[in-house]
Order: structure tokens, then C-alpha cells, then sequence
């Protein structure tokens, strides 16, 4: 007896047995994420089913996500709100808003059981107060400026895409996306795009993580944008919990046990976790969705009647079944059945794409560093025809982008003055299936008469075909024979797009096969095209050193050079005042390149220099020219 | 009861450790990379998979031994049990007067029944509008791409 009571004073479930709620929280959790080969091969759901948005927060660029997040969806549409109205989410929105309020928060939000996971975890905990109750006001502040504001201002205004919450803060996208991604081998080439935008996150992940271990659900109380529009439903909502005036005494239970900051039962803050229904010994409150009751009192003077509870019991069990044998379902579908639209899968039908190699029969196809690139033709916007192999000769630049891809639409101003002025590089700029559409609109006015656009269809894209990955920009580069010297998912800059043409050029230098220097990353880290020195200092390796001095024998200092082996560039550091570059390398006869020097110097025309185990110290003179 | 304090308060600082360290293996990992782009690698991988784990391998044993403690502590039932008792705070338990009146009633007023139906047929309109306007497929080239910017890629 005192057993049953002490339990119902504490709300808490039998020890081992996980409450209704958990099943449900760890149900949605699946079901958003039914998508789970991608978790293993590392890429998107990106069927029509995306199109629709998910009730709870869930990042849209996890890869197990089936649905799109509805707040990210918020602010890419208040984002476009210039030429289209964001009509569409803001139904959706009221829509989940009106049928189930912030239930969806305490029942079906993946962050919402995340955090409750991490506030299991045994410590201290800091409980609600006033202090507490004016920090969840915080969260119509991120609404406000995060979600709202930003994303309006810069894009109805200034035309940049901004998704100021998702990019800034949001925990589920540092979680689901970034981690879920980069858990998989086949996106270890995203690793050479994390900067200070991923620093920033983790710590703001960890520093929220944290805080939900001492504070319950502090992300959704203080934080969540999503949880503050359901909020202003909760009051009308179809489903929550609610109060019978008849039974209710006034005696504050609810309220004082409630872990969530509100005012009464169903207010703005409340979560419908049910909690209150245990704390009231009037059994007063239910969790009701219109006149149906899901939760109601099962002991007190007011329980329910046992015909209402056994009917509750039964329905409940007819609904876990139906509700399970949508989730094998779903996941039957989406990773036995469904067909990958992707770079690896089964619906690669690249109508218009052939694979061969003519030119290098001797290399092996593919878009890897090193490998032939496959031939392939397509039409362009302008209406033209593009077929890859006329281009031979040529530097050629395949860029991958998305009208909804902020890096994509900040790096390709650059690509057009790259090609205004290297009017011997050939750019390809080709489009995403997804808003070809806006894709159009958006190039209607810039006049970028140097690149070529492409819009990529998704029967028979070239985005399975050159291995392009869901992740936007992607670029890779082919030297003059078509052979990739450069392959990654990563916004380039202008600097960063010579080099590259510098190194593909190189390549084709007349050097004979043996000698071609092949960029290539040292891991599977596709994107780095020059691998710094350092990481260890194995005993095996021995010192090589250049002395790099001008016609008159004077030390030229600040001269960076690559030690380039047939796989391998190495950088070093800039050559010091005596115009000495020292390099620590495994015995390997090495290919040395100038890759920066500093200004008023040029490379002797026909200067070539090799360096290996034989001849561990060499020269290297540059040309100082007159006046400097 | 000390021995249960003195759990709570260990694990504490386990969490709090292990979320500070993997911040800072973060932040210097970023520092470095910096560094060595500012020098001249333009193409510098400030991570990579070896690099990170590298900075990861030192902090395992704290996770490990937080996660042993949050399960030693489950098994136990140790858990700090005044997050289970009544809210105490006499400001906050005065502004909690007439909840009867001001809470959501299981039977649905005149106002609130016209209010729900009138934004479930305007949900509709907007979703229907926002179809035929191309808000559909915004939605899809969004979601259909990774978002770089949304998980901190880009």
C-alpha cells in the first residue's frame, strides 16, 4: 500500500518498465528516421516523401530523416518569402498546431526524448523557479530573431540564404546531421569541410547537452522556436491534457509537480506529458484528444471506471499494432524496397551519360582522384549541347550546386570571374534536381556569361554518374586529358580555385606517365589536394633539404614548396632567411614544386628538381627580376 | 545518503568534464588548423577522421566512466529525489492561484470550438495555396539536399 503510494506521489513508473510515453517518444523517433541504410551508406532520403514535414524537431540532412524538419522548413520558406509566399509550411504548422499542440513536444519530438535520456542520467538537479520560468521566455526571442527576422531580412531583403537557427544553434542538426553523417565512412571527405561554424556548434551542442543533464528538457523550455509556435496552439489544440472544472479542487498538484514552467494545466509551456495526471488525487485531469480519453486517472477516488479502462487498454493495444505494422512497413520500404536516387544505387540511369575512357585507357573510370573521368553529355540551359570528351585540352571545372544551398550561391560569383579570366577553363555548373525551377528564376538575371548551367534531371542525372555526393558544393576539377585531380564536397574560394588550375595544368606539363603527379589526398580525405607536413616523426624518415637562392645566388626566403611523389603532394613551410626549406619525409624520390613564392620572383622556364634518398639536399634557383 | 550525494556529485563532474574536454579538443583542433591555413596550406583539413580521433581517444575513459556510473546509478535507483517532490519556491507557488478557472477544460467552450475549426479550415486553404505556388517543392530541394550550413558543414 505505502508502495503505492509512494509511487503515485512521485509519478514515477515500475523500476525496468519503460512508460507509455518513452515507447511513443522512441516510436516517432524510428519512424522520422526510417530511412537507416542511409546512417550506413552515408546519404540522404531524397524522395517526394521529403516534401512533407515532420511534427517534431528532426533534422532534415539526417540521414535517416523521411520527412523535413518543420522549422528548418519555416525558415528556408520565410527565406524565399520574396518571390514565394511561405504559405505552405505556415499551414502545415497550424495544422499540427491545432490537431496536437505541444503533445507533439512531450510524445513525438526526437529532441524531446534525447533530452529526457540525458536528464536520466544521475546528478543533481536544478529544479524549476522563477529564475527558470522568465528563461523560457527566451525561447519566443530565438523565434523572434532566429527563425523570423534573419531569415526574412537577409533573404526577402538582401537575397542570402540564411537558416540563422539551424546554422547558429540548433543542437538536432549538429547531432543528426553533422554526427549522423560523419559516422559513416563514405562522408569522410566532409571532415575537410568542418571550420569554425562546426566548432561553434559542437561546443553549443555539448554546452545544451549539458544543460539537460541538470535541467529538465532545458533546450525546449528555454530554447526551442518550434516548441514556442505550438505553444500559442496549446490553449485551442484538439490533444492535450485538460482539467474537468467539476473534479478540480484548486489545490496547485499539478502545477507544483509539473517539471515544465507553466501556469496551469494546457498552458503555452505545457508539454501534455501526463504527469499531472498521477500528481492529482482528485482525478481531475486527462489527456484527451477531443472527447476521446488516451490518458486518464486509473486510481483515486476518481479513477475511471474498469469497463473505461479495459476498453482504453484494448483500443490502445489495437492502435500499438497498427502503429508497429506501419513502422515495419515503413522501414521494408524505405531500405529494402525503395530505389536510392543517389550516386550508388540502382536508379542511375544517366540516359544520356556513356562511360568510357578514351584518352587514358591505361587509368581506371571514375570520378576518385586519379581516375578518368567517364565521358558524358548533356544539355545546357542555353539550349546547347555539352558533351565532355570535345573538351579535351582543356582544364575542365564540374561544379554541383542548389538555388537552396547558401555556399553554392556565395562561391559561384567567383567561379564566373575565374572563368572571365581564364577563358581557356571549361565550368560546368550543374543544378540539383530538386528546384530546377527556381534554379532558372534565379539565374534569369545575373548574366554569368562564362559558366555553362546545366540543370540536372532526376531519372538520368549526371549526379549518380560523376559520384556526387547530397552534400552541396561539390567540385572536381580534370586536367587536360580528363583525369581528376581534384574531387570534394566544399565551397571553393577564388585563391583556392587557381590552385587547383595551376595544379591540373601541371599534370599535363609534357612529362611522361611516370613522372605525372597525381593530387591525391594521403587518407580517403577526397578534397585535400596537398597534405601538410607533420603528424609524427617516425625514426624511418630522413631530412631533405632545398636551398632556394635567385641568379646572383642570393637567399630567396618565403618560398613554399610540395613534395610530390606519384600519389602524394606534401607542403612545407616557407623557406626561411637563408632560403632553406627542410622537409622530414619517408625515403621516396620526390617531385619538388614551387607552390608559392614571394612577389617580384618567377620559376626558370625549363626547372625541374628532384630529390631522393640518393640526393637528400638540392638547389633551386628562381629568377629575381629587375627592381626587386 | 552521503554516498548517494557523493555519487550525484561525482558524476557531475564526470558529465561536466567529459562535455568541457570534448569541447576543447574541438576548439584547439580548430586553433590549430587555423594556424597552419593562415601559413599558407589553403587546403588544410582542420579535421580530419584521424586527427579527431586522435583528440578523442584521451576523453574515452571519462565517457566510459560516465556511462558506467549513469548505469551503476539506474540499477542502484540513486537519482537526486527532489526533482520528484512539489515545487517549494513560495514566489512562484503564490502566482498559482485559480488553476481551476485558467486551466484547459475537458470540454471544449463555444469559442474554442469555433476558434479550432476556423484555423483547421484556414491550414488547409494555406496548405492548398502554398502547393499551387511551389511552396511543396521548396520544401523537397531543400530536404532532398544536405542543408551544409544547418549541421555546421558549410
Amino acid at each position: 500500500m505505502d508502495k503505492k503510494k509512494n509511487s503515485r506521489e512521485t509519478g514515477q513508473k515500475k523500476r525496468g518498465r519503460p512508460a507509455g510515453r518513452r515507447l511513443v517518444q522512441l516510436y516517432a523517433a524510428l519512424l522520422y528516421n526510417a530511412n537507416l541504410k542511409g546512417f550506413v551508406d552515408g546519404h540522404l532520403y531524397s524522395g517526394n516523401l521529403k516534401a512533407a514535414c515532420v511534427p517534431g524537431l528532426n533534422c532534415y540532412s539526417c540521414p535517416g530523416a523521411i520527412g523535413s524538419c518543420p522549422l528548418g522548413a519555416l525558415q528556408n520558406a520565410l527565406n524565399a518569402a520574396g518571390h514565394t509566399a511561405p504559405w505552405y509550411v505556415m499551414g502545415i504548422l497550424a495544422l499540427f498546431g491545432v490537431m496536437l499542440g505541444r503533445t507533439v513536444c512531450g510524445w513525438i519530438c526526437p529532441m524531446g526524448l534525447v533530452q529526457e535520456l540525458l536528464h536520466r542520467i544521475p546528478t543533481p538537479k536544478i529544479r524549476k523557479s522563477g529564475v527558470t520560468r522568465k528563461l523560457s521566455s527566451l525561447k519566443y526571442v530565438f523565434l523572434a530573431v532566429f527563425v523570423v527576422a534573419v531569415p526574412l531580412i537577409w533573404g526577402a531583403g538582401k537575397g542570402i540564404i540564411l537558416p540563422a537557427f539551424c546554422k547558429y544553434i540548433c543542437p538536432a542538426g549538429t547531432l543528426e546531421g553533422a554526427v549522423g553523417l560523419l559516422q559513416s565512412p563514405a562522408n569522410s571527405s566532409s571532415f575537410g569541410q568542418l571550420r569554425a561554424l562546426f566548432t561553434g556548434k559542437w561546443i553549443i551542442m555539448l554546452g545544451i547537452g549539458l544543460l539537460c543533464v541538470f535541467c529538465f528538457r532545458a533546450f525546449c523550455r528555454f530554447i526551442c522556436p518550434l516548441g514556442a509556435i505550438y505553444g500559442f496552439f496549446n490553449r485551442f489544440a484538439l490533444t492535450g491534457v485538460k482539467v474537468n472544472p467539476d473534479r478540480c479542487v484548486d489545490c496547485g498538484q499539478c502545477a507544483a509537480r509539473c517539471p515544465m514552467d507553466v501556469r496551469h494545466v494546457g498552458d503555452h509551456e505545457c508539454i501534455s506529458c501526463g504527469k499531472c495526471i498521477a500528481a492529482c488525487d482528485q482525478g481531475a485531469i486527462a489527456l484527451k484528444c477531443g472527447r476521446i480519453t488516451l490518458k486518464g486517472p486509473e486510481t483515486g477516488k476518481n479513477a475511471d471506471p474498469e469497463p473505461a479502462l479495459r476498453k482504453r487498454r484494448k483500443a490502445g493495444r489495437i492502435a500499438w499494432g497498427i502503429a508497429l505494422a506501419a513502422l515495419a512497413l515503413a522501414m521494408a520500404w524505405f531500405n529494402l524496397i525503395s530505389p536510392r536516387m543517389g550516386p550508388s544505387g540502382s536508379a542511375v540511369g544517366a540516359a544520356d551519360a556513356e562511360r568510357e575512357a578514351d584518352s587514358a585507357p591505361d587509368l581506371m573510370t571514375g570520378t576518385e582522384v586519379g581516375e578518368q573521368a567517364p565521358d558524358f553529355s548533356t544539355e545546357l540551359l542555353s539550349g546547347e549541347s555539352f558533351r565532355l570528351s570535345d573538351y579535351r585540352g582543356r582544364v575542365v571545372m564540374i561544379n554541383f550546386w542548389a538555388v537552396t544551398c547558401a555556399p553554392c550561391l556565395e562561391e559561384l560569383p567567383d567561379f564566373e570571374r575565374f572563368g572571365r579570366e581564364h577563358p581557356d577553363v571549361e565550368i560546368l555548373a550543374v543544378h540539383h534536381w530538386a528546384g530546377a525551377g527556381k534554379a532558372r528564376d534565379f539565374l534569369a538575371g545575373k548574366g554569368w556569361e562564362h559558366l555553362d548551367f546545366a540543370l540536372d534531371s532526376r531519372e538520368k542525372g549526371l549526379l549518380p554518374l560523376l559520384n556526387a555526393s547530397d552534400a552541396m558544393p561539390q567540385t572536381i576539377v580534370l586536367d587536360r586529358q580528363g583525369v581528376v585531380t581534384y574531387n570534394a564536397q566544399a565551397p571553393l574560394t577564388y585563391d583556392q580555385m587557381a590552385e587547383l588550375y595551376r595544379s591540373a595544368l601541371g599534370e599535363d606539363d609534357g612529362r611522361t606517365e611516370g613522372e605525372r603527379t597525381v593530387m591525391q589526398p594521403a587518407t580517403e580525405t577526397a578534397g585535400q589536394l596537398l597534405i601538410p607536413m607533420g603528424g609524427g616523426d617516425a625514426a624511418d624518415k630522413r631530412t631533405y633539404t632545398v636551398v632556394i637562392t635567385d641568379q646572383n645566388g642570393d637567399p630567396a626566403a618565403g618560398v613554399m614548396l610540395a613534395f610530390c611523389t606519384d600519389t602524394t603532394c606534401r607542403n612545407s613551410e616557407p623557406s626561411d632567411e637563408d632560403g632553406i626549406v627542410s622537409a622530414r619525409l619517408e625515403p621516396d624520390r620526390y617531385h619538388v614544386q614551387v607552390i608559392d613564392m614571394p612577389e617580384g620572383f618567377r620559376e626558370e622556364a625549363e626547372s625541374e628538381l628532384y630529390i631522393g634518398p640518393d640526393n637528400q639536399a638540392a638547389a633551386l634557383t628562381l629568377i629575381r627580376e629587375a627592381g626587386n | 545518503m552521503k554516498g548517494r550525494k557523493a555519487f550525484l556529485i561525482v558524476q557531475s563532474v564526470l558529465c561536466a568534464a567529459t562535455a568541457g574536454l570534448l569541447a576543447a579538443a574541438a576548439l584547439s583542433l580548430y586553433l590549430e588548423g587555423t594556424a597552419r591555413q593562415a601559413a599558407g596550406d589553403l587546403f588544410y583539413s582542420i579535421f580530419t577522421p584521424e586527427r579527431a580521433a586522435a583528440r578523442l581517444l584521451p576523453i574515452l575513459p571519462l565517457l566510459f566512466g560516465s556511462l558506467g556510473m549513469t548505469v551503476g546509478g539506474l540499477i542502484l535507483g540513486i537519482r537526486d529525489e527532489n526533482q520528484d517532490r512539489p515545487v517549494r519556491d513560495e514566489k512562484l507557488l503564490r502566482s498559482l492561484g485559480g488553476l481551476r478557472d485558467r486551466a484547459v477544460h475537458q470540454q471544449a467552450g463555444p469559442r474554442e470550438m469555433y476558434l479550432r475549426a476556423a484555423i483547421l479550415v484556414l491550414a488547409a486553404v494555406l496548405i492548398v495555396a502554398g502547393i499551387l505556388n511551389g511552396g511543396l517543392e521548396d520544401v523537397l530541394a531543400k530536404g532532398a539536399v544536405i542543408c551544409m550550413e544547418c549541421v555546421g558543414l558549410g
